[in-house]
Parts: C-alpha cells; structure tokens; sequence
C-alpha cells in the first residue's frame, strides 16, 4: 500500500517536471529578450556598485594619510608665519637700536682702529 | 537546479531566470508581472548577495523570488478586496477569472497552431498542470516547486521559504495531495 502511493507520486513527480521543462522550453523569444536586459541591467547595477565601493574604500584608505598630511601643513604654515613674524620683529628691534644709539655709530667709525687693536692682543699675547 | 553552479553572478542568473520566470508566472498568470518579480529578484541578488559564495546563490536568489511573489500576492489580495467591495457580481467574475487563468497558461506555454495529436494531449496537460498549479495555496505551490522542480532539499526550501523544515514537509505533502486529486491518479501517461 505505501509502495503504491510512493509509485503514484513519483510517477506525478516526474510527469510534472517534465512539463515544467516543457513549458521552459516554450517560452516566447520576447520574454527571453526581456529576461536578458533584465539581467544585464541588474549586472550593470553590480558595476556600478562595484566601481563606488572601490573609490569609497580607496577614499578610506587614504583618509588617515591625507588628514595627517594636512594637519601637518597647516601646523607647519602656523609655524613659518609664527617664526616671520618673530623674525620681522627682531630686525626692527635692532634696525631701532642701531639707530637709536650714538655710541654704536662712533664705533663703527673707528672700525679700523679696533681692528688694529685687537690684531695686536693676538700678538702680543 | 543545474548539477553545477556557475561561478559568475551573470552565468547563475542565465541558468535560472527562466525557471524564475516560470514559477513567478505560474503564481501571478501576468506576464509583465512574473518579469518584474524577476526583475527585481535578479537586482537584489545582485546587490546584496553577489559577494556570498556561489553555493549560497541558488537559495538565497528563490528565497527572494518566493519574497517577491509574496509581496505581489498581498498587494493583489488588497486590490482585490477593493474590487470586490465597489463590485456586486462577484459570482460571475469567479467564472469569468477561472476561464481567463486557463487562457493565460495556455498563452503562457505557447500552444503551438495545428499540433500532432501527442503534441495536444502534452500540451493540454501541460496547462492543466499549470492552472492546477496556479490554483494551490501560495505556500503549497512554491514548496512543491521548489522541492519537485528546483531540486531544493527540505533544507534549502526551508531557507528559501523562511520557514521551518516541518513546515516544508506539511505543505509539500499537501500540494502533492491536492495536485493528484485535481490531476488524477495517472497524470500524463
């Protein structure tokens, strides 16, 4: 008795798949073209995907060099104006010194004198 | 489901969108909708799923299929009761929708003018199947399908139905069970 059922549904089984085959075989030339641009739209998706994950991750990538690269430069730019602005102050410091004193400029005058002066320490001692 | 699963994404899909096609026709009897089920079952594989390895792709791409079918079937159900409710001869659209359904499957099959007399009863069983099909409970008709004609196992059905195995058993048993009662004993032969 169970064999018998077993029998009979293994003989629907295969009577229904192979009209299910059949009916694969069947089907119209403009459901199989719709398929196909069906299937190369959903391909053509997958790029695009694809191509926006390679330049997100390639964007990731260099997110930690790039931020590095441009903390660096704008402390180095702070720095470079820091030390100009350091550097400009100084020389009107003592551009205002120069001229500001009298006793510098009577001894650049006699330049030569303390020249010869000191040549002579060197010899004598 | 073919003894091998192709590799590419772009080959699996080749190997099943017309099996595809044919279940997601057999359940709407719309050709325009069984293509957009499709449609839309191949575009989410692909963006969802085309990074799994090549041996999860046959379950996962039904699983969406038999989601998409059902979306369809809920969306139609509600659209139907609205129908119903705005219309008063209900009794007479049931015969008129029958007589369409069997017209679709023949439609579907694309019976061929002047067949040889093997031919016509292949034919005619073969939409009889269809609208048999057509008729089962969702659930009952994407089991049987899958099991019977994807080659799916209780597992994989199981996975692709988002339900348990037993319940996979039940419902396949039964759409056997209603498919011999509807067809006969000696179906096809």
């Amino acid at each position: 008795m169970v064999n018998e059922s077993k029998n009979k549904s293994d003989t629907l089984l295969e009577q229904s798949q192979a009209r299910l085959e059949e009916s694969i075989a069947n089907i119209d030339s403009d459901v199989k073209d719709k398929l196909y641009m069906a299937r190369r739209k959903a391909i053509a998706q997958y790029c695009n995907n694809q191509q926006e994950n390679a330049i997100s991750k390639r964007l990731k990538k260099l997110l930690p060099i790039t931020s590095v690269a441009l903390t660096a430069s704008i402390v180095l730019a702070i720095f470079i104006q820091a030390g100009l602005w350091q550097s400009k102050d100084i020389t009107i410091d003592n551009d205002l010194e120069l001229v500001s004193t009298l006793d510098n400029i009577e001894l650049y005058d006699d330049l030569e004198f303390y020249q010869w002066l000191a040549e002579e320490d060197l010899q004598t001692g | 489901m073919p003894d091998s699963i192709p590799q590419s994404i772009d080959a699996f899909l080749a190997s099943v969108e017309l099996r595809a096609y044919r279940m997601a026709y057999i359940a709407t009897s719309n050709k325009d909708d069984a293509l957009d089920i499709v449609q839309d079952a191949m575009i989410m594989l692909v963006n969802k799923y085309s990074q799994r390895h090549h041996s999860e792709w046959p379950p996962l791409f039904y699983r969406i299929v038999q989601n998409t079918i059902r979306d369809w079937y809920r969306r139609t159900s509600v659209r139907n009761k609205f129908r119903q409710w705005f219309s008063n001869a209900e009794s007479q659209n049931t015969e008129i929708e029958q007589d369409w359904e069997s017209q679709a499957m023949s439609q579907a099959v694309n019976i061929k003018k002047n067949p040889t007399l093997e031919q016509n009863q292949n034919d005619k069983a073969m939409v009889q199947l269809m609208t048999e099909l057509n008729h089962l409970p969702i659930r009952q008709q994407q089991a049987f399908l899958l099991r019977c004609w994807e080659g799916l196992d209780t597992k994989q059905t199981a996975q692709a139905m988002n339900i348990s195995q037993g319940s996979v058993k039940t419902h396949y048993s039964r759409a056997i069970h209603a498919l011999r009662s509807q067809l006969g004993e000696h179906y096809g032969e």
